[in-house]
């Protein structure tokens, strides 16, 4: 199909195509085969939610028992109980043995749970480890700010080791963006430390206390508000949230409030209550705890020391009536009513091991219509365009229509299996398209069955570009997700990823990361983008103009697109692009035109079967992948530098990155007669790397000057020691030791130099 | 006032002698520690997810904290 035609095809079925009637007949529920699957993961998904209501519920009630009758010791073991069985939370998908298989399947009594849900229970096992610990140390003849300060840099510190591997990023908690929230939150926090001491708060030293014991008492109270604060909204709402919503927010204040149970009267715990109410609302719209730990802290000292000070130690007696119960019950209902409200736009998702979204792009939607040349800073760089905001509305996750395109050539053995994995989708609103790209092996026979199931597409041999341009041209969908013939999906992912989409209709792409399944589909332990790699995300223009081979994306089986942003850079040109890299394309030049979101969650499957069509069978030097490479490099370089004009981005010109750098010269050094650039020479592309390497603002500058020492030597090196150089640059498993060095001199979007999009 | 050492705890526990808080508190933290100790060699052994050993360790260092505290103070105790 030409390009005017595909075009043309598209606009009409646009033009033609009613919002309610995209979902064609493969939107179906899945039938036979699909359904044991499809039910399977549904119903785990209710009983994972369950199980995690349970738990809470349970931590409520001990925390209620240990509180109202006083029995510290039982308490205690009940906590000791509780914390046993949530860590036996059945292990997620990846390699697990039989004997780690049974024992966890039988406590968990069969539940399948979603990997939200895992990480939720295991933040949940830092409230019984408090009162486990607490009531465990030794603190007879320690003072209380002493014994205090002890159990919250014990548990702060657990909590903080904890967070990545439930995938929160500790570094998130410093966040200070959104500084008007912030202070909010100290406000309130203020103003609820004076009507907790109105309430009888205790104070924080007797009268008439010493200079280092008032000085202790300051210290325990910070260390434990930013314990408290790191535990319950860092960790626990995060992964709470992740898993049930707004709701998990609630959750995880219910849970702080019922850990001050025994704090006093009932109008005293209400007004924690509410404080743990406003700074959850500070965590939910900024992101971090910066807001939420001074509001703790003023809110701390302001009841036990500040006030008394000030006021004095008598209270006024009618505060001990039903008046201030009620009062703050109604402040209670409100702020719970604040909370559960509608998305007002300017609330962080929480996203595991990655850094939040910016709020501002979070409430900058568009992207069909493109950028606004409205200068402003975004993303460290300044003078750049923001997004643009449209009329452009929220939806539902459910409304949101997800199109799965499965392209295929010669992989018969493997296909079956891949549009089974997306008829198998929990998602209720999903159509499935199967473009076969002139296979010459069985695969048309096995596509036969899914006639009238599914979308199928039969052409000519074009390339994974045409293919997916054929599929593109079938339907129209709000998400579109590609998916090799050879790859799996996870059956939550169109989920997730609508969720992802639903959350703000300017997110133009969501990436994720897929695990790598061998040719039987047995696991090899292995995920692609590698766990330790984070991934980038938020408003990445200008990272992805001026580094943009440098990044860590998914390969293109990782991602999905939300349709309007395609629509601005369709159809892919075919030319370009001959026989794979299609994903690059939209890869790389969908990042212009709306934030991006990475999941922490794994939702497909990556087949390593020795036939891949851009996957390296060793690391060792392929130059006919390297020239592949630099080819797919160039054009996406051409067609981000297009894009940006078109929009009206400035950008460093011209587009360099190291890592097409690097490939040119080591194509060039070792083999100068088949290398596709002809004007390179050595010593130029080593002066580019120096400037490739000044415009890497995400890694620190010993960082650039490895880099340059790296092009510098092997610009001069002869060609075998170009070579083993060469290897150590792009294959991070020759140098297993500098790569821890390497990942604490990374601060930002990118990571260091690999190959481009894969 | 902090949840994480609540007066009611901090009473419970500074109305008993370290011995026989340690003898009630202790013992329930000590087989605790104890048990996820078993099972995190149990699951080392039977190769399971790195990420669910992590999460047994994590648990695991706060409780042993807090037993090698314990028999500190009760060695202290004795050897004064």
């Amino acid at each position: 199909m030409r390009h005017d035609e595909f075009v043309g095809h598209r606009k009409r079925r646009m033009a033609h195509a009613p919002v309610s009637a995209r979902a064609d007949s493969a939107t179906a529920p899945p039938e036979s085969a699909g359904d044991d699957s499809h039910m399977s993961a549904k119903a785990g998904g209710r009983q994972g939610i369950a199980m995690l209501l349970l738990c809470i519920a349970s931590l409520i009630a001990v925390e209620a028992l240990l509180f109202a009758r006083g029995r510290v010791l039982a308490g205690q073991i009940a906590d000791a109980v509780l914390l046993f069985l949530i860590l036996q939370v059945k292990p997620g998908p990846g390699r697990r043995s039989p004997a780690t298989w049974s024992l966890s399947h039988a406590l968990s009594l069969g539940w399948n749970p979603s990997e939200a849900t895992r990480d939720a229970m295991r933040s949940l096992a830092l409230v019984p480890l408090i009162r486990v610990v607490s009531v465990g140390l030794p603190l007879r003849d320690v003072s209380y700010p002493a014994g205090t300060l002890a159990v919250g840099l014990i548990i702060g510190s657990a909590a903080m080791v904890l967070a990545p591997v439930v995938g929160v990023a500790p570094r998130t908690f410093l966040t200070a963006r959104a500084p008007r929230v912030q202070l909010q939150a100290v406000l309130g926090g203020l103003l609820l430390g004076f009507v907790a001491y109105l309430l009888g708060a205790p104070a924080l030293w007797p009268t008439g206390a010493s200079h280092e014991r008032a000085l202790l008492g300051l210290v325990a109270v910070v260390a434990a508000a930013a314990a408290e604060e790191i535990v319950f909204r860092g960790v626990v709402q995060w992964t709470l949230q992740r898993a049930l919503g707004r709701a998990g927010v609630l959750a995880a204040a219910a849970l702080f409030a019922s850990t001050y149970l025994g704090a006093g009267s009932a109008s005293l715990v209400l007004t924690v209550a509410l404080a743990g109410l406003v700074f959850a609302r500070t965590v939910v719209r900024t992101g971090g705890l910066s807001g939420a730990v001074g509001g703790h802290v003023v809110f701390a000292v302001g009841a036990g020391a500040i006030w008394p000070a000030l006021l004095g130690r008598s209270h006024p007696a009618w505060l001990s009536g039903p008046v201030p119960i009620i009062a703050l019950a109604v402040a209670t209902a409100g702020m719970t009513a604040i909370i559960m409200r509608r998305h007002d736009g300017h609330e962080q998702s929480p996203s595991a091991g990655e850094a939040p979204v910016a709020p501002r792009l979070a409430q900058l939607p568009s992207i069909g219509s493109g950028l606004s040349v409205r200068r402003a800073v975004v993303g460290g760089l300044p003078a750049r365009a923001v997004f643009r905001r449209t009329t452009a509305r929220r939806s539902s996750v459910a409304q949101l229509s997800v199109q799965i395109i499965i392209s295929n050539h010669n992989y018969g053995e493997y296909i079956t299996e891949a549009i089974d994995s997306a008829r198998n989708q929990v998602h209720p609103n999903v159509s499935i398209v199967v473009v076969d790209d002139g296979s010459t092996d069985d695969s048309r026979e096995r596509l036969r069955r899914y006639r009238g199931t599914v979308d199928v597409v039969l052409k000519e041999n074009g390339g994974q570009a045409s293919a997916i341009n054929a599929g593109l041209a079938r339907g129209r969908a709000d998400i579109v997700m590609l998916l090799d013939a050879d790859d799996v999906l996870k059956p939550h992912a169109a989920t997730r990823l609508a969720a992802a989409f639903a959350s703000d209709p300017g997110i133009a792409k969501v990436q994720f990361r897929m695990d790598v399944i061998d040719a039987r589909g047995r696991a090899t332990g292995v995920t692609k983008p590698q766990p330790h790699i984070p991934m980038p995300q938020g408003d990445l223009r200008s990272a992805e103009l001026a580094f943009p081979f440098d990044i860590s994306w998914s390969g293109g089986g990782g991602n999905a697109f939300r349709t309007a942003a395609l629509e601005r850079i369709l159809p892919i040109p075919e030319d370009d692009y001959p026989r794979r890299g299609a994903d690059w394309y939209l890869v790389h030049l969908t990042t212009l035109l709306g934030p991006v979101v990475s999941l922490p969650d794994i939702c497909a499957s990556y087949r390593v079967h020795g036939r891949n069509g851009y996957e390296p069978r060793a690391p060792q030097l392929d130059l006919d992948h390297v020239r592949e490479t630099i080819r797919y490099a160039r054009v996406t370089g051409q067609a981000l530098a297009r894009l940006a004009d078109e929009l009206g981005l400035e950008y460093p010109r011209p587009i360099l990155s190291l890592s097409e750098l690097s490939n040119r010269l080591v194509s060039l050094k070792l083999e100068p007669e088949l290398h596709p650039v002809q004007s390179d020479r050595a010593w130029r592309l080593a002066a580019d790397a120096v400037r490739a390497a000044h415009r890497r603002f995400d890694v620190a500058w010993p960082m650039k000057a490895m880099f340059i020492t790296w092009f510098a030597a092997a610009a001069a090196a002869p060609p075998p020691v170009a070579r083993e150089l060469a290897e150590i640059f792009m294959f991070p498993e020759r140098r297993t030791r500098l790569n821890a060095l390497l990942s604490r001199l990374h601060r930002g979007p990118g990571q260091p130099p690999r190959g481009g999009a894969d | 006032m902090s949840d994480l050492l609540p007066p009611l705890v901090q009473h419970a526990v500074a109305s008993k002698t370290v011995f026989s808080a340690s003898q009630a508190f202790g013992v329930v933290t000590l087989v605790l520690l104890v048990v996820l100790l078993l099972e995190r060699e149990v699951l080392r052994i039977a190769r399971a997810q790195p990420a669910r050993l992590k999460a047994l360790s994590i648990a695991a260092v706060p409780l042993l904290v807090a037993v090698a505290l314990t028999i500190w103070a009760r060695l202290a105790i004795i050897l004064r």
